[in-house]
């Protein structure tokens, strides 16, 4: 269970953590910084799962870039980071319904989804990724 | 024992003469099958190998192969749906081929289409359909297309209707933008086995502002026992254009089941009109498990006109998802369950943008034991103001034995939406009966009568060519059920 003002990290891969996230500014709502792994740790590919308060994010890193999007379906709450990364055009597919999502935009490529998901600021600060989330 | 042959007999009315041979007549008009001179048959069962020898045939892309095995995959992964009928369990995907060849290649000219292909398509009418009152035609015999046909006027004004095989290798840009963009290979189980071993259907682009007039029809033909047909449909009316397409199914009566899963994707762009027309008539051997689905952009509207009259089972729900502001979407559903078969009919209509409309109107008759059913889903996303939407779905009971269904599912994520749904289920009433008999009809007039009046509303929207034969189906099935 997250607790607050913690976000705990669920690698796609062999290392599982939870790390303490830390705080910028005063109020809630505004944007809090995350750090996620060292940029060793996800090559390309390589997807990792955050959890942040009741949201769970899947940072990806598609041919070098990377990308950071809710990890729910907008059709039926399925968990895109079980799905296939796409990386000729940088789309997650869901593995319930297989729509495609745009990494960049949260934007559905394919039906059923049809509803956009959030999209997050990642950024590499030193030699680790960071996650901008609000 | 041998039985003594009746000495005595009736005497018939010319109407009561004409329902006899009525009876019968499935056989004799659709039913009949030819001699199986395929140029290829594959074995019963898929595997990868015969995936990518149905693509290697083909000589598509290597994208499209790649397509298809990653397809299969999903294909084997998921379980058999276990909602919507028992009889789904009976679907034994090891006793189906799933590749048959009839022809070289898809013909422009009836005269090069081989004999008993076209000996077939004489007798169900289609040449002579295609003169009279089509501007394309594209007759399916097996996996594949065996003749094509369009409208000159409507090829020199950019129309594209040709089979999916065609379509592929003349229009691949074309073909890539759109293929499984609305249905994707891991949508269902079903969807996933026709992106595998798709083979057949039609390809239809009308740009912008043309209107095409007429119809454009398919047929649908299954010739062989234990046959599976996967044809794969698109249809792109692009902005402000419009297009009627017709399909038409039939298949042999056989002991071994047949079955038939096709996915058609719509898109209509802003401002177009799409209507989709079925009269599904398979034998009552043939799986009916089909994936439809299509988009209305801005100001588009799509039309579903969907009748339902044979297969042993049939699961169906065309869809549109309402995508663009003021987008409106139709849906008129006719089933009809005799004995034996299963009618899941429905649709799914999804607001996904403010100010949009839509309407389902469905209708079943169960007769015989026969069971049929409505399932319907009717979305209205957060943010759809404004939207309307109407659904009602009446059945008709013809005797004590039948059953019929409803299934709807209702999901309103905006406050300020018009939404309206009702239901009716009814039997012929002894009342109805004698009424009509008391102003001269006989008891099996009254019962068609009663059932035409029912059905009517969304007989008068196809084509009158269609009406009729839909009129001619309905009184078939109808003939004995009263009484």
């Amino acid at each position: 269970m997250c607790r607050p003002g913690h976000a705990a990290i669920l690698a796609l891969g062999p290392d599982v953590g939870t790390i303490p996230s830390r705080t910028i500014g005063f109020a809630a709502s505004l944007p809090e910084i995350i750090d996620i792994c060292p940029v060793t740790e996800l090559p390309p590919g390589a997807m990792r799962v955050v959890i942040w308060e009741d949201l769970e994010i899947a940072v990806v890193n598609c041919r070098g870039a990377l990308y950071a999007i809710e990890d729910r379906c907008s059709h039926d709450d399925g968990p895109l980071a079980e799905g296939e990364l796409h990386e000729e055009d940088c789309a997650i597919e869901c593995p319930r319904h297989g729509s495609l999502f745009d990494l960049r935009t949260g934007a559905p490529k394919t039906l059923p989804a049809y509803a956009p998901v959030e999209t997050f600021d990642v950024r590499v600060d030193g030699d680790l990724i960071k996650l901008e989330v609000q | 024992m041998a039985a003594t042959p009746e000495t005595t007999t009736k005497i018939l009315t010319p109407d009561e003469a004409a329902l006899r041979t009525l009876g019968s007549d499935y056989t004799e008009r659709y039913g009949f099958h030819d001699a199986e001179n395929y140029l290829y048959k594959a074995p019963k069962g898929l595997n990868a190998e015969i995936v990518a020898k149905i693509s290697e045939f083909k000589s598509e892309p290597q994208w499209m192969r790649e397509f298809r095995l990653k397809a299969l995959d999903y294909f084997l992964a998921r379980p058999q749906p276990t909602w919507g009928s028992p009889m789904l369990a009976d679907v034994d995907y090891d006793d189906i081929h799933y590749f048959v060849r009839a022809s070289e290649r898809s013909e422009r000219s009836w005269d090069d289409v081989p004999e008993d292909v076209k000996k077939t398509f004489d007798r169900l009418g289609i040449p002579e359909a295609e003169r009279k009152f089509l501007a394309g035609v594209g007759a399916q015999y097996e996996s594949e297309v065996v003749y094509h046909q369009v409208n000159e006027a409507l090829e020199k004004q950019g129309v594209i209707f040709t089979d999916m095989d065609t379509a592929l290798r003349e229009h691949e840009d074309l073909v890539r933008e759109y293929f499984a963009t609305i249905i994707p290979p891991n949508d269902n189980k079903l969807a996933a086995l026709n992106s595998a071993v798709w083979s057949g259907g039609s390809f239809v682009y009308v740009p912008p502002g043309v209107h095409v007039e007429m119809p454009l029809q398919a047929y649908f033909r299954i010739n062989t026992e234990n046959m599976g047909q996967f044809e794969r449909t698109i249809i792109i009316a692009d902005e402000g254009s419009y297009v009627h397409y017709v399909e038409g199914c039939t298949a042999p009566t056989y002991s071994g089941d047949s079955l038939h899963s096709a996915v058609v994707e719509l898109i209509a762009k802003p401002g177009a009109r799409i209507r989709y027309t079925t009269v599904q008539n398979w034998s009552s051997n043939v799986f009916n498990l089909v994936t439809k689905r299509a988009v209305a952009e801005t100001d588009a509207t799509v039309e579903w006109v969907d009748c339902n009259l044979g297969s042993k089972l049939t699961m169906k729900y065309p869809s549109v998802y309402l995508m663009g502001e003021r987008a409106h979407g139709e849906v008129l559903s006719i089933a009809f369950a005799g004995v034996g078969q299963h009618q899941d009919a429905g649709a799914k209509i999804v607001h996904a943008a403010p100010n949009t409309t839509s309407n389902i109107f469905a209708k079943s008759i169960s007769k015989d034991g026969g069971r049929s059913s409505y399932r319907g889903l009717l979305e209205v996303a957060k943010g759809a103001h404004g939207s309307k939407s109407k659904v009602v779905c009446d059945a008709l009971l013809l005797d004590d034995h039948s059953r019929s269904d409803t299934y709807p599912t209702i999901r309103i994520g905006e406050n300020e939406v018009d939404v309206g749904h009702e239901a009716t289920v009814s039997k012929v009433g002894d009342e109805q009966l004698f009424y009509l008999m008391a102003h001269g009809l006989s008891e099996e007039e009254a019962g068609k009568l009663i059932v035409n009046g029912f059905i009517e509303p969304i007989v008068k929207e196809l084509p009158m060519e269609y009406a009729i034969e839909m009129n001619r189906l309905i009184e078939l099935q109808m003939e004995g059920s009263i009484g």
